[in-house]
């Protein structure tokens, strides 16, 4: 099954239970995003499995900074940011541990079966900064203002880094793939 | 332009952040530049590259999180600033506290995980248990609870966005009166604040009774002509000696109980339970196709937006007599969804809320206020619907067919009393519609609060096709030593019989109609083989004729195949609740016919190189020597790979 690109807004009154403390509607909230956050940390981190458990360490953190969501920005942005937060530290201990498997041989990369997933072997081509930017926009369908609250900068620089991160995808024809033209 | 600025605009606009002045001239820089064309056409593959990911499976870690969560303490909460919603009886006073000091922590459903059952309710903190909802049983539920439903009554507020781009939202507030089985009354008084005079208030009324339906309402005209277009005097409508139950009434009795909206059997996702207007309300995750029959039921007259059948919908239904209470409609993303609001002058963005509905101060079963169906206006032209009541025979008097519903018009033929109805049901009206240069036809209607059942027949049918408006996609019933037709979404059932060809209809699910058909004394005969229908099949017999048929496996919450062979040509039609549905045929070939689509784009589908075409919601790919096409007006493109890769040997 593929997913597009639709992050919802829970009901304001799911929120509020769960900021009141109500796990039923916190697990609810869980449900909804986990597989967003799932998919967008995978691309982050570029591991599907280090990307479960920090999703699970995103909800986590999600229910002990819950008390303090302050409704001035939107609730799936403020997910985000969390995700993206725990996605960060997790790349810098994952840093750590590599310099500790430096002997071990590297894996060889996936095989590319078709044309959408070289496209998205292009974009772990990507840095992390433009990566981020275009997953968010490009795929979770994030304004650039959103966006921007989710990565902490300035709306332009979001801007310039969706710019820069398709210009490069376009330029390596990353959108070309196998599939070809029809 | 140069070249460079175009190439920042273009992506400006695939995010919908494109300043409005700087479009005009970025259109002319295309027509002139191939190469900014070509970028702009590589954005868009790009696009649907990385939003039609396959996900493959995605873990839950909900069950770890919640394990987790369960060994803490509850987070340290702040004083709520909102309105804490508590259960009937303790309203505006937030719960009591629990002994302690610790928050009521609510078990969560262990059935949630199996998928089968929502959780907890979210705000039942007065102290009873959470109410657990099943919901794979909601469809026959909502067709269940239609019985012993006599009256409703509610006030009805409305919101709807980017209707306009001089008007961002607008406000309604009204009410709905429903008395069983087909009288409804609804007001909405438009309350928004216009940016001038020059518009025109979009105040609507609707009223139905037995045999009679009247509108009130500016008439209809294009939001992007607005607001010149529409004539300031209201356009009044009404319509006399209307058939019961009658499919162009605008009686939205989706309103009272979705039945359409949940036949055939959808799936529904929960979205858990809530409090809704004061009431326990049970909430599915579904679509405005799913939900077209409600949505449609709201514009009876005058302007009110349209809504992407992609769009996904959050219906709320009180959890006892599943009725409507809230409806949101949230705007779907993807690029195709863009081009549909560019084109109608939406300015929607992904994920927004543009309809809210609710009902508050819900009143069922009560009597209702004098006056709930007012009269039409005074002078108004009445058009002749053409019914003529007609009582039908007396009970144990002999019915034989020929007898009932030979009413005014003189039908030839009348209604034979089935030998089975669901139990409660009692005769409603019945009498005689068409002549003339038409076929004369009885008609005899039984009820049991909002749901009925309605057997047409006549004696005149000209043949050519089945009588009953069935469409051309049939699915053959056996009906004891006989056969019946159905038609694709099982909402109506043929029967072409020896003299008399009858069709019966109601708000029953697809089997209870079919059983109400076999219960009717005339045996079906197999469509003749010049008519429309000759071509249906049964799925063995396509088979047989077409050698490698793939059909998908099991679509949740579809009806199962209308199916037609033509030559070696094999269709397989399939409806889903509301307007939900699909098409998919098959036949011999090596390559796509040319595109009909300007937007078509490479897609792959079951790992060969397929076509899609937004504009005609095409998905077409050739596969071990023969074309496939699958098609829907209401279905996204990731539901029809779905479908497409689930396909098997029939």
């Amino acid at each position: 099954m593929t997913k597009g690109p639709k992050v919802q807004e829970p009901e304001p009154d799911v929120v509020r239970a769960a900021m009141a403390g109500d796990l039923a509607a916190f697990e609810w909230l869980v449900r909804c995003y986990q597989a967003h956050v799932w998919r967008f940390l995978r691309h982050l981190l570029g591991d599907g499995a280090l990307a479960e458990d920090v999703t699970q360490e995103t909800f986590l953190r999600l229910y002990r900074h819950l008390p303090g969501f302050s409704w001035r920005s939107k609730f799936s942005t403020w997910v985000f940011q969390i995700a993206r937060n725990a996605g960060i530290d997790a790349l810098r201990s994952r840093r750590r541990h590599d310099r500790l498997l430096q002997a071990l041989p590297t894996p060889p990369p996936e095989p590319a079966p078709d044309a959408r997933a070289e496209a998205w072997a292009a974009v772990a081509a990507l840095s992390p900064k433009l990566r981020e930017a275009l997953l968010l926009v490009e795929v979770f369908g994030f304004t650039y203002r959103e966006a921007a609250q989710v990565l902490r900068v300035p709306d332009g620089t979001v801007k310039s880094r969706v710019f820069q991160a398709r210009t490069r995808l376009t330029a390596w024809g990353a959108e070309e793939g196998r599939a070809g033209e029809v | 332009m140069r070249c460079d600025q175009a190439r920042t605009d273009l992506s400006l606009a695939a995010d919908g952040e494109l300043p409005g002045e700087r479009a005009g001239p970025l259109a002319a820089h295309l027509t002139t530049c191939p190469s900014c064309a070509t970028f702009q056409a590589r954005l868009a593959t790009l696009r649907q590259r990385l939003r039609l990911e396959p996900l493959g499976a995605v873990p839950d870690v909900a069950p770890g999180v919640m394990a987790a969560l369960r060994h803490r303490p509850p987070p340290p909460a702040p004083a709520p600033s909102w309105p804490v919603p508590v259960p009937e009886g303790g309203r505006g006073r937030r719960p009591p506290p629990v002994p302690g000091g610790r928050r009521r922590v609510l078990p969560v459903a262990a059935a949630f995980l199996a998928g089968a059952v929502v959780g907890a309710t979210f705000v039942g903190l007065g102290g009873r248990r959470p109410a657990q909802v099943a919901m794979a049983d909601l469809p026959a539920r909502v067709v269940a609870a239609q019985q012993g439903l006599t009256s409703l009554a509610a006030e009805v507020s409305l919101v709807e966005r980017n209707w306009h781009r001089r008007v961002p939202e607008r406000t309604f507030a009204g009410r709905l009166r429903y008395r069983a089985p087909e009288s409804l009354a609804l007001r909405l008084s438009d309350r928004t604040a216009y940016p001038s005079a020059a518009w025109v208030r979009d105040d609507v009324t609707l009223v139905a009774t037995g045999e009679r339906w009247w509108t009130r309402g500016p008439r209809g005209c294009p939001a992007e002509a607005q607001p010149d277009c529409t004539p300031r005097a209201p356009q009044v409508r009404l319509v006399q000696r209307r058939e019961p139950f009658a499919d162009h009434t605008p009686a939205p009795l989706d309103l009272v109980t979705p039945v359409r909206s949940f036949t055939p059997a959808a799936a529904p996702a929960p979205l858990g339970t809530r409090r809704v207007g004061g009431r326990d309300a049970v909430g599915v995750a579904t679509t405005a196709a799913q939900v077209a029959p409600l949505l449609a039921g709201l514009a009876p007259a005058g302007n009110l937006r349209a809504f992407h059948p992609a769009d996904p919908a959050e219906l709320w239904l009180d959890r006892d007599a599943l009725v409507p209470l809230a409806l949101r409609v949230a705007v779907a993303g993807g690029g195709e969804r863009r081009r549909w609001a560019v084109a109608r002058g939406y300015p929607d963005r992904p994920g927004q809320v543009v309809l809210e509905l609710t009902l508050r101060g819900l009143r069922l079963n009560r009597p209702l206020e004098a006056g709930a169906f007012p009269p039409p206006p005074a002078g108004a032209r009445a058009e002749d619907a053409g019914f003529r009541d007609a009582p039908p025979p007396a009970a144990g008097g002999g019915a034989s067919p020929g007898t009932a519903g030979g009413g005014g018009a003189g039908p030839g033929v009348g209604v034979p009393d089935p030998t089975w109805l669901p139990a409660g049901f009692r005769p409603y009206r019945a009498g005689g519609a068409g002549g003339g240069r038409g076929p004369r036809v009885a008609v005899r209607t039984w009820t049991d609060g909002r749901a009925w059942v309605k057997v047409r027949a006549t004696r005149d049918w000209p043949g050519g096709r089945l009588f009953g408006d069935l469409g051309a996609l049939v699915r053959p019933l056996g009906l004891g030593a006989g056969v019946a037709y159905a038609s694709e979404d099982g909402g109506r059932v043929a029967v072409h019989g020896g003299g008399t060809d009858l069709v019966v209809s109601g708000s029953l699910a697809p089997s209870g109609l079919a059983r109400v058909a076999a219960a009717l004394p005339v045996a079906g005969r197999p469509v003749p083989g010049g008519w429309a229908e000759a071509a249906t099949a049964t799925l063995p017999e396509a088979r047989a004729a077409s050698p490698g048929l793939l059909r998908p496996r099991a679509p949740a919450g579809f009806a199962p195949p209308a199916v037609r062979v033509d030559g070696e040509v094999a269709t397989l039609a399939y409806a889903g609740a509301g307007t939900r549905g699909f098409l998919l045929v098959q036949a011999p070939g090596e390559r796509l016919t040319p595109p009909l689509d300007a937007d078509a784009s490479g897609v792959r589908v079951r790992r060969s190189d397929g076509r899609w075409s937004p504009e005609r919601g095409e998905l077409e790919w050739v596969e071990a020597g023969r074309t496939f096409d699958l098609r829907s007006a209401t279905l996204s493109l990731e539901e029809l790979l779905a479908i497409a890769a689930s396909l098997e040997p029939a």
